[in-house]
């Protein structure tokens, strides 16, 4: 394997007796999109802070294209942050074409007529050049980001740092925009670490996607792998809509794993064991099982027969209904388990499965995650 | 036309500047010279005496605490100081809470005009504020014509006291109040209405618990100011003819009367007014012990009633929770409002605005009393006015050149060092200036390293009195400034000092500029820190004192202090435009 581009070894972060960062190795690849995504409060600015320099690590070497970059106060890293705010943390004082140049001006390597014909053609690519002499808050939200972006770029950074970058913009021009950032990156095969809270924009732009939770790494994959094989209950929760139910280990038969939840008895692949440092292993045959809402297959009662015989099929009754434009998400009330499973079905089906319905619900194997974690984590991991 | 080789010459010196600054260990020592700086010449001289009175403990005890005379002239003194200051913070928070929510919450007419009327005394010098003061409200027996619309019936030490303390502190209390009352959202007042409370419930049960930083602040405030004020103490009972004293004046006259009977060798008990002169030990000496005494007693009042003050915002719990809707309905609406605001406003013309001003009707009447003033008289004028604006401006700049990069220090480096400097700062603002004066002369005579010069050491007090001033105002600056553009300029490739100029300076510029004004204006109106490190050295208050104490020339006087105000609004006018102008290139 080749060495690769940013590397974090065993970094560690803690406040007081608060641990912000707990054993996070990392290797990134030069011009990779990589997108942090976790909850509030999950450790993710932190993290990115740490890469740029302006948080000293309680331990752990971060290296960029092998050299230890630990030393090197922020201006000597080049790395771009953006920090997190709704502003962009444009200079209030400064123009778009001051902050523009602002990066190169700093760092007085280039003689100004370069800095001038670089920055120009920087505000064309990002369509400000008209608007130069403009304040940031003469500026829209968008035009602000764009005004970030143009700044950073300029700054000629190895990689680029962006916390929460879309934060402040309306759902349809943060659509829009991640797109054009993403394209805009990854024209110029710039490395981009890119922090969020929100699944939806992270699917749609990362190569790869960091989960972050407490402090600790969950998963580092594509978002594919990810979504169809998540490593921990806490990755199969946050991406995506996803059931959690508790269920009872049951005896292991002919290779599968059994489990039974009340009268119902589910066979799953394979049962994966808990391996996170902080929950307590309390009972061993308490295990959760997560079901992603659009891989249940629905089908209403009347139309098969009653296949007793088989595994992992549950009968219910639809309880609610929300329209969601193309998907539609029912609830569906099933004896012996105490809350609703959400199902998530094509709009076009809708007809079908009018409220009181009563439903046959078929996961597959391969659809089923099983955890051994205690049933307590599933309230505290949805109350986050 | 700048050529530009020497436009270039200044470009590589500028680099070299940032370079040598950008390196470490300059940093360091950097910061190091700066916290230095703030220890030996800022608080260890503004504390100084109380290591001397531990040091000459037996000679006071013998000297002074066992002489009952004197003990009882002490006692006087410092109870009338509590007294005063007491019934001042009780009064300013009672009235400034009402005037304060208003400024802030109610839109009017004048609210902008109020705005800056409210501010006009804080530009008076206290010397000249004194003699406003007894003008308007008191019994004036060294003046012959007295001018229209006084009052003239206060004839007790007690009252006047009071009264102006409370014209003095009222526009800093109400000041700080509206500017923390500001920070308070004004949705939860909102949502509160909305829940069915009255306007005055809202406020009572909302936002007031929400205040108590607000509330110690303003306490504080009056506390210290009070406290402190020696210059207009001294005019005030002159021109009533009052031979009462508070501390800070105890420490004044014993200072001058030292001072004169060491370079005169004239009996000092004749420099001093009867009363005082009758209660003095024989031997002159003592006086320093004494006064050293008097100057420590003052720091240990000042730093125990800050301390209840604080404890009382802390803990003090809002009187009856307890709603009564009818009648806070009542109160909210009609005429009540509107009532409680003229009642407000009145209260403030006629206890802070024509107090502080009354001193002009006086000029104008009896303006004819110019041609009486030699020329000698104008030259010591003129000095005492140079003396002053220098002092203060040098005062000034020396704590910019410190203060800024000591409230960074404070404001962005998070470590234990830093939140220990944070609470030493205020501690100068809080010890009474006529004991802060004192003390600092005390340290500057018994060190050995500079030699004895007056003009140094009052200048020192004056550094030290003023410090916290431009350090608070700088550290709000900063806090109000998200460090996220100082760590995207850092981030970006600006080196730290480069982010400073770059990033940080210009939006704290206003703040900075607002703390050196108002140090500025502390300084120019100074009387008790440097009739205690220096009676000798006329600075415009202490000529003030001197003229109305003891030369009865209470025309000259008010003149001065006029012009003095003219001065110190002319330097704000001209600060404050070219800040203004600055803002839009």
């Amino acid at each position: 394997m080749t060495e690769a581009y940013l590397e974090i070894k065993n970094l560690e972060k803690r406040f007081g007796k608060l641990w912000a960062l707990r054993d996070v190795n990392l290797q990134i690849e030069q011009g990779e999109y990589v997108v942090i995504l976790g909850p509030t409060g999950a450790g993710k600015t932190t993290l990115l802070k740490i890469i740029a320099g302006l948080i000293k690590p309680t331990s752990g070497e971060i290296y960029k294209n092998s050299n230890l970059l630990n030393p090197f106060p922020p201006e000597k890293r080049n790395l771009a942050y953006l920090p997190q705010t709704s502003d962009y943390s444009l200079f209030p004082y400064m123009d778009v074409w001051e902050n523009t140049i602002f990066s190169p001006k700093m760092k007085g390597e280039k003689p100004y007529d370069e800095i001038r014909s670089l920055c120009d053609e920087i505000l064309d690519m990002v369509n400000l050049r008209a608007r130069y002499n403009a304040f940031p808050d003469e500026l829209s939200g968008g035009m602000k980001q764009r005004v970030a972006l143009a700044r950073a770029i300029a700054a000629d950074a190895d990689i680029f740092l962006f916390d929460e970058p879309l934060r402040a913009l309306d759902a349809r021009l943060r659509i829009k925009l991640r797109t054009e950032v993403k394209k805009l990156v990854t024209d110029l095969n710039k490395t981009t670490l890119h922090v969020t809270h929100d699944f939806e924009e992270s699917v749609s732009i990362a190569d790869r996607i960091i989960i972050i939770n407490e402090g600790e790494i969950i998963q580092f994959d594509s978002p594919k792998d990810i979504y169809d094989y998540p490593t921990s209950l806490f990755s199969a929760y946050f991406f995506g809509e996803t059931n959690l139910l508790a269920a009872k280990r049951l005896e292991r038969k002919n290779g599968t794993y059994f489990v039974q939840i009340k009268n119902h008895v589910l066979a799953v692949e394979n049962i994966r064991s808990n391996n996170s440092t902080k929950t307590k292993k309390n009972d061993k045959n308490e295990v959760v099982i997560a079901i992603k809402a659009d891989k249940i297959h629905i089908t209403p009662q009347n139309t098969i027969e009653k296949e007793t015989d088989s595994y992992n099929y549950f009968h219910g009754v639809v309880s609610h209904s929300y329209y969601l434009g193309k998907w539609v998400n029912l609830e569906v009330t099933v004896e012996g388990i105490s809350r609703d499973i959400l199902v998530a079905i094509p709009s076009s089906e809708l007809m079908k499965y009018k409220i009181g319905t009563n439903v046959i619900l078929y996961v597959s194997i391969d659809d089923m995650e099983c955890f051994e974690e205690p049933w307590s984590r599933i309230r505290k991991i949805e109350a986050a | 036309m700048i050529p530009s080789s020497y436009k270039e010459k200044l470009k590589k010196y500028e680099t070299r500047l940032i370079v040598f600054f950008s390196n470490p260990t300059v940093n360091i020592l950097w910061y190091g010279l700066i916290i230095l700086f703030f220890l030996s010449l800022i608080l260890f001289p503004t504390i100084f005496v109380l290591f001397y009175v531990i040091k000459e403990f037996s000679t006071i005890q013998t000297e002074i605490i066992a002489n009952e005379v004197y003990r009882l002239q002490i006692f006087e003194a410092l109870s009338y100081s509590v007294t005063v200051s007491v019934i001042i913070t009780i009064i300013d928070l009672i009235f400034g809470l009402p005037i304060a929510w208003i400024l802030v919450r109610r839109e009017f007419r004048f609210k902008s005009i109020l705005n800056s009327i409210i501010e006009l005394p804080l530009a008076v010098p206290t010397a000249g504020l004194g003699f406003s003061v007894a003008l308007f409200w008191g019994v004036t027996p060294g003046i012959a014509e007295k001018p229209i619309f006084a009052l003239n019936f206060i004839q007790d030490a007690l009252p006047i006291l009071v009264l102006f303390h409370f014209t003095t502190t009222f526009p800093y209390v109400v000041r700080s109040l509206a500017a923390i009352l500001e920070e308070i959202d004004v949705t939860l007042e909102i949502a509160a209405k909305t829940c069915g409370a009255s306007k005055f419930t809202a406020a009572r049960t909302v936002s007031l618990p929400l205040f108590r930083s607000g509330v110690a602040t303003a306490m504080i405030l009056s506390l210290a100011k009070s406290l402190s004020d020696t210059g207009g103490v001294m005019t005030l009972l002159a021109t009533i003819g009052s031979l009462k004293q508070t501390g800070t004046t105890v420490i004044g006259e014993w200072k001058h009367a030292y001072q004169d009977w060491k370079i005169e060798g004239v009996p000092y008990e004749d420099l001093l007014n009867n009363d005082l002169a009758s209660l003095l030990p024989p031997d002159p000496e003592t006086l320093i012990p004494s006064m050293a005494f008097m100057s420590a007693l003052m720091i240990f009042v000042a730093i125990i009633l800050v301390f209840l003050a604080k404890l009382f915002a802390k803990r003090a719990k809002v009187p009856f929770r307890k709603v009564i809707p009818y009648f806070e309905w009542k109160i909210s609406d009609g005429a009540a409002p509107k009532a409680r605001s003229i009642l407000s406003f009145g209260f403030l013309v006629i206890f802070v605005i024509i107090p502080s001003f009354f001193l002009i009707i006086y000029v104008f009447q009896g303006i004819g009393g110019v041609n009486i003033l030699t020329l000698n008289d104008w030259m010591i004028f003129g000095q005492s006015i140079l003396f002053s604006v220098f002092v203060a401006s040098v005062a000034t700049i020396a704590n910019v050149t410190v203060g800024v990069p000591m409230a960074i220090f404070i404001a962005r480096k998070n470590n234990r060092f830093s939140r220990i400097m944070d609470s030493l700062i205020d501690i100068p603002y809080v010890v009474p200036s006529s004991a802060l004066g004192f003390s600092v002369g005390l340290f500057w005579t018994s060190q050995i390293f500079f030699p004895a010069n007056e003009l140094f050491f009052v200048v020192m007090a004056h550094i030290s009195m003023t410090f916290p001033f431009i350090v608070r105002n700088t550290i709000g600056g900063l806090s109000e400034l998200d460090t996220s553009y100082e760590d995207a300029a850092r981030s970006l490739g600006a080196k730290p000092i480069q982010t400073f100029r770059n990033v940080t300076l210009p939006v704290v510029k206003f703040s900075i500029i607002a703390g050196a004004i108002m140090s500025f204006t502390r300084s120019i109106g100074e009387t008790g820190a440097t009739l205690a490190v220096s009676p000798n050295s006329i600075t415009a208050p202490v000529f003030i004192v001197d003229l109305i104490k003891n030369q009865g020339n209470y025309f000259f006087a008010a003149l001065t202090t006029i012009i003095l105000i003219l001065i110190s609004s002319l330097l704000i006018f001209v600060l404050r435009a070219k800040v203004t102008r600055r803002r839009r290139r």
